[in-house]
């Protein structure tokens, strides 16, 4: 079973936990995690009040979470807590928050729309 | 007049700020779960404090001062030191950004948390509405 690795030496942010959590629900789902196997990018989700940031990392089927933001990623989103719970949470659909700037995004929209195969719980 | 910083006496005021909070009543009317509130020792605290709260849709059933973890096996845990929750209880640090910071630390079921985010922010708010004596 597929499953999100922490960063070598790391203790995740509360970020990283709760999303690590929800991914690695996701990720028992095989259909879920083929649809990001073969992704190869880096994606940073940041929490827009506190700016506390965690890096995904996609390469060759393995999945990799990081403390903090790195430089260009290949695509980025930032929202509130309450905003990233309900998206996370499958409350709040992506493409709304994004209408209704609850949710900033940039980089490969299209990364970002694979990942919340994982990122979202459905 | 303050009420002496884990004492059976706060616990309760905790309590009733929680059954007279329609906020968190909304926020949490779906919550199901009991869970540790745990505070290490730290600076003046020189003992842990474990708070029991057993929350059921928007209400509190049932609360305790736990001497042992052991005694219960509640669905969350949220803790971390002294320093931090003082600063929370007086509105000094936000317990969101405690927990994304993972200055505060919470086991448990994170989609639930995830589903209901308001929920915790309220009741942490509760334990804020009345004043708090803490250790020297």
């Amino acid at each position: 079973m597929a499953e999100v690795k922490i960063k070598q030496g790391q203790e995740l942010n509360g970020l990283g936990v709760m999303l690590k959590e929800i991914m690695d629900e996701n990720l028992k789902d095989p259909k879920k995690y083929r649809s990001v196997e073969g992704l190869n990018a880096s994606v940073v989700i940041r929490e827009a009040t506190s700016g506390v940031a965690i890096t995904l990392h996609f390469k060759r089927g393995d999945i990799e979470i990081q403390n903090d933001a790195i430089d260009e990623p290949t695509a980025y989103m930032e929202a509130g807590f309450e905003s990233l719970a309900y998206i996370s949470s499958g409350q709040l659909s992506p493409i709304k928050a994004i209408l209704t700037r609850k949710l900033k995004t940039g980089g490969n929209l299209l990364t970002l729309l694979k990942i919340s195969n994982i990122t979202v719980l459905k | 007049m303050a009420i002496k910083f884990g004492s059976e006496e706060w616990l309760k005021a905790f309590t009733q700020e929680i059954s007279q909070s329609q906020a968190y009543k909304e926020a949490a009317k779906k919550w199901e779960g009991d869970l540790y509130f745990v505070i290490e020792p730290e600076a003046s605290l020189k003992d842990k404090i474990v708070v029991y709260v057993d929350l059921w849709h928007g209400e509190c059933r049932s609360s305790a001062l736990v001497a042992d973890e052991s005694e219960k096996t509640p669905a969350y845990r949220i803790w971390g030191p002294f320093g931090v929750w003082r600063q929370i209880l007086e509105k000094k640090l936000d317990p969101v950004q405690a927990m994304m910071t993972g200055r505060l630390k919470v086991k448990g079921d994170m989609a639930q948390i995830m589903r209901m985010p308001r929920a915790a922010v309220e009741l942490v708010n509760c334990v804020t509405k009345f004043e708090t004596e803490f250790p020297d």
